[in-house]
């Protein structure tokens, strides 16, 4: 997937701004990785073409660094301007994009709302899934991330956020699978009980 | 490692009868860290406490390795926890006038370990879990996420084949909650020991290679997380569940299908 | 094991400082008394037996007269002195006479110095040589050792005075005998005189204490003995020197049981405390066990850990008793004295011996097993919980059992009850403490099983009263007392025990006082009483020369006078009964009358006035099988004696039964012309001042005399007897000290654990002074039930003790008289002492924060 050069720009003065002592390329770009891994693909040459723009429009500045027995490396600072950019954009009210995953479900439930109570189960079961390995990569990352050594209080928090989404959206596949099946077992009592008794004992066979 | 085989568990009588198990199916392989979830009542926390040999199942069977738990007696039962079975409970405890080595030395003090074996097997213990540093604190002098990790090295002191884990984060805040399951996680990660973990806690059962969920008593949904191999895969934003490894994630496999 | 012992137990223990000290103080209590009246028991026989092996010298064998206080006529010695054997036969006066001015007491010693071989038999030396036949000639000459005349200050030439029943007699220090002959040797302050002169000093009519035998070195003292026996028949006993002192231990045995059995009592209730105290610190430590459980520790080991507690506690605890024990003989060695005087009419000085490995291993055996098998059951307990609901806190399906095992409880009681009332029946038949004691034991455990039940079934009737008085409280309270039976029973049952003991103790000491002192006043009536000042240890004093009647009754005023003599170590059978010789004014049916309690008065009492019958009392009858109608088989120095009893009558002069005869056909067939009271009647003409001081006048000379009014008569004789209960009355004051400790303890814990339960209260509403108020209805009840649980099982345990065991122990019949006051006070102590017990802990409790309590919800 792409990311959009604006994102990504921004994503790299917030991660520079971050370290007063300056940051260099290579650890922006492992930064990088473990924040936004699984949808942002970023190859070094990408990065530091984005940092040369940053550089040339004053928001970072780079300054080289002699490191003895090894090539030189470029360590980046932020600059005021660069702050000031950074504030622009972290204050800007979000873009309204809708989350598709959950408003396809709520689609689909809606079809399905008076008919098969096994399929709904079934639905239910694969978004269930489906979150739980959100939760499980999002776990993955957070790992890494103890083993780097780096203040990451922002990233941990994006982390946290994006799990207390996950969980809220967990409770309400609960609720969801609560209350729709105990509407359909109201209505057709008999049959509902039985096509679950039947369903369950053929998940466990 | 774990078999449930027919597993049925009823508690109290008449009106106040309550159905913990009718009747699961679950087998855990060697080395899987296995969260088991689902609403209360549902028959978690009994799951792990036959496995525990602290209650007993009214039918099928039960086997740890190649031994039937649920053809022992009460003495061989304590005798496994005591040898190869560590157990973590949600409420930690532990004796809180023995300081924390005392308390992880105690399953080894039953068999008559010599003193120095044992403290160094209490030591490594407490490495394990990062509070050598702790080792002479009594528990009223710890936070919970420390005495969670006392209790945690008590269970490891043993050099279990099977560790279980009853609501192990329940009494935690969430920060000291996210160190324990870490490193549950860790532990399992370099010593391979099987694990079965049971939480209500989504983020925490994220953690674990599969996450059984239990429903009235049978299981319902049984979903794996661990990537077949080490890079993870996504195609099309869906995950690489269907894995085999027991009937029931071939069931639930084909179910997603 | 041992290391889960140190690591686990010992810190429990130290942990709660207050209860694992009353786990030792129960043992401490119950073993200290056992001890010390072990040690005591042991110096009594020991005092005994020293006593009448002493001054044996060379003899081998001793011929003694059957009964303690008995004596033989002197012939024998000359009969006996040709059986084949036998090298020398010398008769011996040995006996006790108090000196006139002080309290303390020389032995009198005197045998036949006419003969040639009493120089050697008993090793008489004389200081500075000498022939002790010689020096003794004169009737008022005497020898000392030399150890005595130093202690006392006294040299040759010196005077002694001594009380006899003639009166004081002076004698004359003629020599002293070397430290290092037999006789001196053995310590004892000999006065050693000619057999005459003893005689007459104790007005004793050709009679001895014993025949000493000296065998040939060659003889066989088997056969010789043998030969005596046949021929002294029923006369006399042929006994070793060593066995005379078994006679002696015999006969204060039944004594020593009882003490010990009461002792044993206090060793149950010492158990009692253990048992409160080891359950409750098994509820409280729940959760550690539960714990121990899941990490994998086993059933048995959990027990054999509480085992291995309550064993380390015996131990110490035995320790510290044993120790408190000597402590304690050391302190109630005189009151044990003035007890066995009072009762057996013996001098006993007894002084506690110090303690010894035997009495101290013992001891502490017994301890420690008493406080294993007390922790016994809350041990299997703790081992039977379940780990899950151990650690979870909750009593959950335990509490639902108690309703159930109540009925358990009802049974077990029951089935004791039946018990107690086998044993009884069996003690009548058998005539057996041994199943008193069974019997006594076993309504006490009784009774406390009873508590469970009844604690249930208070808390059912008294829901509506609870409610109307005390409001929702009230119902609070009724609610949790039907939930917790069981905890609630062991605070019933402390209270309850500890009620009973105070009652028995107290109901035994009234009835013995009042029985006795409503026998002596009634009986031993008249105005005046002279006597010896001197007792021998008891309430009877030393008998007088009957001489004195015509002086005393020649006084104006005096109506009458009648004498009473009383023998009290007469041997019937194989026990030693009471003679009891009394003149003629005692057997008129005013004064007998009323105390037949079989046979008719008008007819048996001229009969018995004529010397041809005898009366017998009812405690004779009783213990010896003795019917009314039946002969008496009686040996006297005059021959043997055979007479019809006519009539069973009340009467607390020997605990093993008397014969009551005339005095003139005592002082015939027994020689004695000895009595040991005068009763004195007057006629109304003379002011008691007046007439007391005449009477005094009259025996002037005598000043070994008392004259005693009546009250002062009543007074003394209940003196006596309190002196007789002041052990009873110390070990009382114990075993209420541990029971009020243990109350306190039970009642406290309960509450402390509940504060759980207090917190989620609160949560929904309830505030601090409900909840005390609450927690103070219910130990309200439970106070009131302890109580009337205790006052009930007390009054049965003193009855049965009264009626049955004291007769079967100690020979008396007593009349039971209910201890109200004591009682009362007991009751109330013990209502305030619980009611703080509860009061303090409920207001902490009740306070508690109530976030912190909840932690582990």
């Amino acid at each position: 997937m792409k990311i959009p050069a604006g994102n990504l720009n921004f994503a790299l003065l917030g991660l520079v701004a971050a370290r007063s002592s300056g940051v260099h390329g290579y650890q922006l770009k492992t930064e990088f990785e473990a924040l936004c891994e699984d949808f942002w693909q970023l190859n070094y040459g990408r990065l530091y073409r984005a940092l040369d723009n940053l550089e040339t429009s004053g928001e970072l500045v780079g300054e080289q660094q002699v490191q003895i027995g090894r090539p030189n490396r470029k360590v980046y600072r932020i600059t005021s301007k660069g702050e000031q950019s950074l504030d622009d954009w972290l204050l800007q009210p979000l873009s309204d994009e809708p989350r598709p995953l959950r408003d396809e479900l709520s689609l689909r439930l809606l079809f399905l709302r008076h008919r098969d109570p096994l399929k709904v189960q079934r639905l239910v079961r694969e978004q269930r899934a489906i979150y739980m390995s959100r939760l499980a990569r999002v776990a993955r990352r957070r790992r890494k991330l103890d083993g780097i050594d780096f203040e990451a209080t922002v990233t941990r928090l994006v982390m946290d956020g994006l799990e207390m989404r996950v969980k809220a959206d967990l409770s309400w596949l609960d609720h969801v699978e609560h209350t729709l099946l105990e509407e359909m077992a109201a209505a057709t009592a008999t049959t509902a009980t039985t096509i679950r008794d039947q369903s369950t004992r053929r998940t466990n066979q | 490692m774990i078999r449930f085989k027919n597993v049925h568990k009823t508690f109290g009588a008449g009106d106040n009868q309550v159905c913990a198990a009718q009747g699961i199916d679950l087998e855990i392989p060697v080395g899987q860290l296995c969260g088991i979830m689902g609403p209360s009542g549902s028959g978690k926390s009994t799951l792990l406490h036959i496995a525990a040999g602290l209650v007993d199942a009214d039918q099928g069977s039960v086997s740890i390795g190649a031994r039937d738990v649920s053809r022992m007696t009460a003495e061989e039962l304590t005798l496994m926890r005591r040898r190869e079975v560590g157990v973590v409970f949600q409420f930690f405890n532990l004796l809180p006038y023995l300081d924390a080595r005392e308390n992880v030395e105690l399953p080894l003090l039953l068999d008559a370990i010599n003193t120095d074996e044992r403290r160094n097997r209490a030591t490594k213990a407490l490495e394990m879990v990062g509070l050598l540093h702790r080792a002479t604190h009594r528990p009223p002098q710890m936070s919970g996420g420390e005495m969670q990790r006392v209790a945690i090295a008590r269970a490891l002191v043993i050099s279990p084949r099977l560790v279980l884990a009853d609501e192990p984060t329940g009494n935690l805040d969430s920060a000291a909650g996210r160190q324990i399951i870490s490193l549950l996680r860790d532990i399992n990660d370099s010593t391979g020991v099987t694990m079965l973990v049971v939480t209500h806690d989504p983020v925490w059962a994220a953690n674990c290679d599969r996450v059984v969920r239990l429903v009235d008593g049978l299981v319902s949904e049984d979903t794996y997380l661990k990537p077949r191999d080490s890079v993870d895969s996504e195609t099309n934003g869906r995950p690489a569940v269907a894995e085999t490894g027991g009937k029931n994630g071939r069931k639930a496999a084909t179910a997603l299908q | 094991m041992l290391r889960l012992f140190s690591l686990v137990s010992l810190r429990e223990l130290r942990l709660k400082p207050g209860r694992t000290a009353l786990m030792l103080g129960g043992i401490v209590v119950g073993v200290s008394m056992v001890s010390a009246i072990e040690l005591l028991n042991r110096e009594v026989v020991e005092q005994f037996r020293d006593s009448m092996e002493n001054a044996s010298g060379r003899a081998e064998l001793q011929l003694v007269a059957p009964g303690t206080d008995s004596r033989l006529p002197d012939e024998l010695a000359y009969d006996l002195a040709n059986v084949s054997g036998v090298k020398t036969a010398l008769p011996v006066i040995d006996a006790s006479v108090p000196m006139a001015d002080s309290a303390s007491r020389l032995r009198l010693f005197a045998t036949d110095f006419t003969n040639p071989r009493a120089e050697e038999t008993y090793g008489v030396t004389i200081v500075g040589g000498g022939d002790p036949l010689e020096i003794l000639a004169d009737p008022g000459a005497a020898l000392l050792p030399e150890q005595t005349a130093r202690r006392l200050s006294l040299a040759v030439g010196d005077t002694v005075t001594v009380s006899g029943a003639i009166g004081r007699q002076q004698f004359r220090v003629a020599a002293l005998l070397a430290g290092d002959g037999l006789l001196a040797a053995t310590g004892e302050d000999f006065l050693v005189m000619d057999i005459m002169a003893a005689q007459r000093l104790l007005a004793l009519d050709r009679l001895v204490d014993r025949v000493d035998i000296v065998p040939f070195e060659d003889a066989s003292v088997a056969d010789i003995k043998a030969l005596l026996g046949e021929a002294v028949g029923h006369k006399a006993q042929v006994v070793t020197p060593y066995g005379r002192g078994n006679y002696f231990a015999n006969a204060v045995s039944s004594f020593q049981v009882m003490v010990f059995s009461l002792s044993l009592l206090a060793l149950l209730t010492g158990m009692f405390i253990v048992y409160s105290a080891v359950s409750a610190s098994v509820v409280s430590r729940q959760r550690a066990i539960g714990t121990l459980r899941a990490v994998g520790v086993l059933r048995r080991e959990i027990m054999l850990m509480f085992a291995a507690e309550s064993v380390a506690c015996g131990v110490v605890a035995s320790t510290i008793g044993c120790l408190v024990g000597a402590l304690l003989a050391r302190l109630l060695s005189s009151q044990l004295s003035g007890a066995m005087g009072v009762i057996f009419q013996v001098r006993a000085e007894i002084t506690a011996s110090g303690l010894d490995a035997g009495v101290a291993l013992k001891a502490i055996g017994l301890g420690t097993l008493c406080s294993l098998v007390a922790a016994l059951l809350p041990a299997w307990k703790a081992a039977s919980l379940h780990p899950l609901e151990a650690l979870d806190d909750r009593p959950s399906g335990r509490e639902a059992l108690e309703g159930s095992q109540s009925r358990y409880f009802s049974l077990a009681a029951a089935v004791l009850v039946a018990l107690v009332v086998a044993c009884i029946i069996a003690e009548v038949k058998f005539r057996s403490i041994m199943l008193g004691n069974i019997a006594s034991t076993a309504w006490f455990l009784a009774f406390i099983l009873a508590s469970v039940p009844a604690v249930s079934w208070l808390a059912l009737r008294l829901r509506p009263a609870l409610v109307h008085t005390f409001g929702l409280a009230g119902r609070m309270a009724s609610e949790s007392l039907a939930r917790s039976s069981r905890r609630s029973a062991v605070a019933v049952a402390a209270l309850a025990l500890s009620l009973a003991t105070t009652i028995t103790f107290a109901g035994l000491f009234l009835s013995f006082e009042r029985s006795i002192v409503g026998y002596v006043g009634t009986f031993m009536d008249g105005d005046f009483s002279v006597s010896s000042r001197h007792t021998r240890g008891g309430w009877l004093e030393e008998p007088i020369d009957s001489a004195i009647l015509p002086r005393v009754e020649t006084v104006p005023g005096v109506d009458r006078v009648e004498t009473l003599r009383l023998v009290s170590g007469y041997q019937y059978g194989a026990a030693r009964v009471g003679l009891l010789a009394l003149s003629d004014g005692f057997f008129t049916v005013d004064h007998y009358g009323p105390w037949f309690v079989e046979g008719t008065a008008s007819d048996a009492l001229p009969a018995v006035r004529k010397g041809a019958a005898v009366l017998v009392s009812e405690n004779f009858s009783r213990l010896h099988g003795v019917e009314l109608g039946q002969q008496l088989l009686m040996n006297t120095a005059e021959g043997e004696l055979d007479l019809p009893v006519v009539g069973i009558v009340v009467d607390y002069t020997s605990d093993q039964g008397a014969i009551v005869l005339a005095s003139r056909l005592y002082a015939a067939q027994w020689r004695d012309p000895t009595v040991n009271r005068l009763h004195v009647y007057t006629s109304s003409s003379r002011e008691p001042a007046a007439m007391r001081a005449a009477l005094v006048h009259a025996v002037s000379d005598r000043e070994d005399l008392k004259v005693l009014s009546l009250s002062s008569l009543l007074e003394y004789h209940s003196s006596h007897v309190r002196r007789a209960f002041a052990l009873a009355g110390s070990l009382e004051l114990l075993m209420l000290i541990v029971t009020f400790a243990g109350i306190v303890d039970v009642l406290a814990s309960s509450v402390n654990d509940r504060r759980r339960e207090f917190a989620l209260l609160s949560v929904v509403g309830a505030d601090s002074r409900l909840l005390t108020r609450s927690v103070m209805a219910e130990s309200a009840v439970l106070i009131s039930a302890g109580i009337c649980l205790g006052i009930f099982g007390g009054a049965v345990s003193a009855w049965m003790w009264v009626e049955f065991h004291w007769t079967w122990l100690l020979g008396w019949i007593l009349e039971l008289h209910f201890p109200w006051q004591a009682t009362a006070r007991a009751a109330l102590l013990a209502a305030v002492v619980a009611t703080l017990a509860t009061w303090g802990p409920a207001r902490t409790a009740t306070r508690v924060d109530t976030m912190e309590a909840l932690r582990s919800d």
